[in-house]
């Protein structure tokens, strides 16, 4: 058990942390999340299904958080904390300056979007893209049709694509296709 | 549309910025640790000895009480059948063994006095005397200790004068007070044929018999039933203390593991149990209270009646046989009253029929010609 926390909890912190968008709530909520986890390894799929698990039991966590009657000033103020501390340091590459200096602000443009999406849109795109979950396991992870995470997946695509914050990089900046 | 390969790359980048707390996995297996912790660790530490302590006494109680109880009941049905001279009091009447002011009879009440009825008149025997009777009886029985336990229940059906009920739910009430108790219940009818009161006293358990004899030697009173019952629960009440024990240390315990806590996770696994623990220590103590009370105070439950007043039978006196013009003239009036009420009930259909009529003659009469008019 010991491992397997060592080896997914990364993982599991940043996308709380990309979720719940604060670094407290996503390290309650992950811990929240291991420890249902293990009081239920008994009733645990296979170790294939487990992560899928785990991510579900991780959403569900991170939605309690922001559901919690914190007032919405202190969150504000932990998102531009956590911002200010993600984008402090200078992002360490191994690609030209230039191309990492454009793809730290597209990042950066992507991040506050991402922040503006609805959690429904925002969930799916941070499981999908980052925690590399499959549309099924996302639909089990949030309880959801595949269908429906396709959908929210088109849905939160298009609306990053819109945000004026990434297409004013225009189109040498890679971001979108045709 | 956005790239999908692109956006990964991007989500990759904003969560590599994103710092994973250096600690994190750690608060995470001390919180994993502290759950899997066996429930029953610091129980087992604080309960064994408290358990096998409890265990002890309670199969010497459950040794013990018997032979007291038995040896005691034993000598009481001795002693009131070797000396029946103890009544002394006038056939009907009810004597008190322990004549004891209200509140004082504590020491003579002991659950070994024995009690008769026969015969309408309620004797109680005096606890066995300090000497034996005979040679093989028993000494005087030990009187209970002071952590025993008894639970005694009775009821007790009597039956008023007429026409006291009320008099009397006032003296049952009184005589609880009296004897240091209270009224539990009382609920009375007062009126109808057979007024009725159920009142359900507690007096403390020393002055149990002693209250139950005041009740009897009410004037007038009789008493139509009656059933004590007794049980003896310290055993019952040690094993509640012994558990009541081990709990408690387990909270502590608990509390102790509390004040340590480093982390949330920490917090909140050890204070749900603590909840639990302390939840059982209340439902625990809550026993002990309950049985304690049952122990102190004896419940007596009491159904006052009013004698029956005989009643005169009322004469009823049957009418006697017309004859002759009376009959006559009460055929008559029999007659009328049927046609009467034959016409009233067929006069629905008629007053239908009626309405029926009226209606074709006002279209022969009115519609008719009209219609005729038309066609020509």
């Amino acid at each position: 058990m010991g491992e397997w926390v060592q080896a997914r909890y990364g993982r599991a912190f940043r996308t709380a942390v990309m979720i719940c968008g604060n670094r407290s709530d996503a390290e309650e909520a992950v811990q929240d999340a291991f420890l249902r986890v293990w009081r239920f390894r008994d009733a645990l799929p296979a170790d294939a299904k487990r992560d899928a698990w785990l991510y579900r039991v991780l959403v569900n966590a991170c939605y309690s958080k922001l559901r919690q009657e914190v007032p919405r000033r202190e969150r504000e103020r932990a998102r531009l904390d956590l911002a200010a501390a993600t984008h402090a340091e200078p992002v360490a590459s191994t690609e030209s300056p230039e191309r990492a200096a454009e793809l730290s602000a597209i990042a950066q443009a992507l991040d506050a979007t991402l922040r503006d999406l609805p959690e429904t849109l925002r969930v799916v795109v941070v499981l999908r893209y980052y925690s590399g979950l499959s549309e099924r396991e996302i639909a089990t992870a949030i309880r959801r049709r595949p269908g429906t995470v396709k959908s929210r997946l088109h849905e939160a695509r298009r609306r990053l694509a819109a945000d004026a914050r990434l297409t004013a990089f225009g189109p040498d900046a890679e971001v979108t296709t045709s | 549309m956005i790239d999908e390969s692109v956006l990964e790359e991007l989500l990759a980048e904003i969560a590599g910025d994103i710092a994973i707390p250096a600690d994190g996995p750690e608060h995470v297996l001390d919180a994993l640790a502290v759950a899997t912790k066996p429930r029953g660790d610091s129980r087992s530490r604080f309960s064994k000895p408290m358990l096998s302590a409890a265990a002890a006494i309670i199969v010497l109680g459950l040794v013990l009480v018997p032979l007291l109880h038995g040896s005691s009941s034993r000598v009481s049905s001795k002693s009131s059948a070797a000396a029946p001279s103890v009544n002394l009091s006038p056939p009907g009447t009810v004597t008190h063994g322990v004549a004891a002011p209200p509140g004082l009879g504590a020491s003579n009440a002991s659950p070994g006095s024995a009690r008769s009825v026969a015969g309408g008149s309620t004797a109680y025997a005096a606890p066995a005397p300090t000497a034996p009777t005979t040679p093989t009886a028993p000494a005087t029985p030990a009187a209970p200790a002071d952590s025993a336990k008894i639970v005694k229940t009775g009821t007790l059906d009597l039956q008023v004068p007429h026409a006291s009920l009320r008099t009397n739910v006032g003296r049952v009430t009184a005589t609880a007070v009296g004897f240091g108790g209270y009224v539990a219940q009382s609920q009375t009818s007062y009126g109808g044929t057979n007024p009725t009161a159920q009142v359900t006293i507690r007096v403390p358990v020393a002055a149990f018999e002693t209250a139950i004899a005041h009740l009897d030697a009410l004037p007038g009173v009789t008493v139509l039933n009656d059933s004590e019952n007794g049980s003896d629960v310290t055993g019952q009440y040690i094993d509640l203390q012994a558990q009541l024990a081990a709990a408690t240390g387990e909270r502590d315990a608990l509390l102790v593991v509390l004040s340590h806590a480093q982390s949330i996770a920490d917090i909140l696994a050890v204070r749900d149990r603590e909840t639990a623990a302390q939840t059982e220590v209340d439902q625990l103590q809550g026993k002990i209270n309950a049985l304690s009370d049952q122990a102190s105070f004896s419940s007596l439950a009491l159904t006052l009646s009013e004698k029956p007043v005989r009643t005169t039978k009322a004469v009823v006196r049957k009418p006697k046989a017309e004859t002759g013009l009376a009959k006559s003239w009460s055929d008559a009036r029999s007659g009328f009253a049927n046609a009467v009420e034959w016409l009233i009930a067929r006069s629905g259909g008629a007053l239908i029929i009626l309405l029926a009529a009226l209606a074709l003659l006002f279209g022969v009469r009115y519609l008719y010609p009209i219609v005729r008019r038309g066609l020509v």
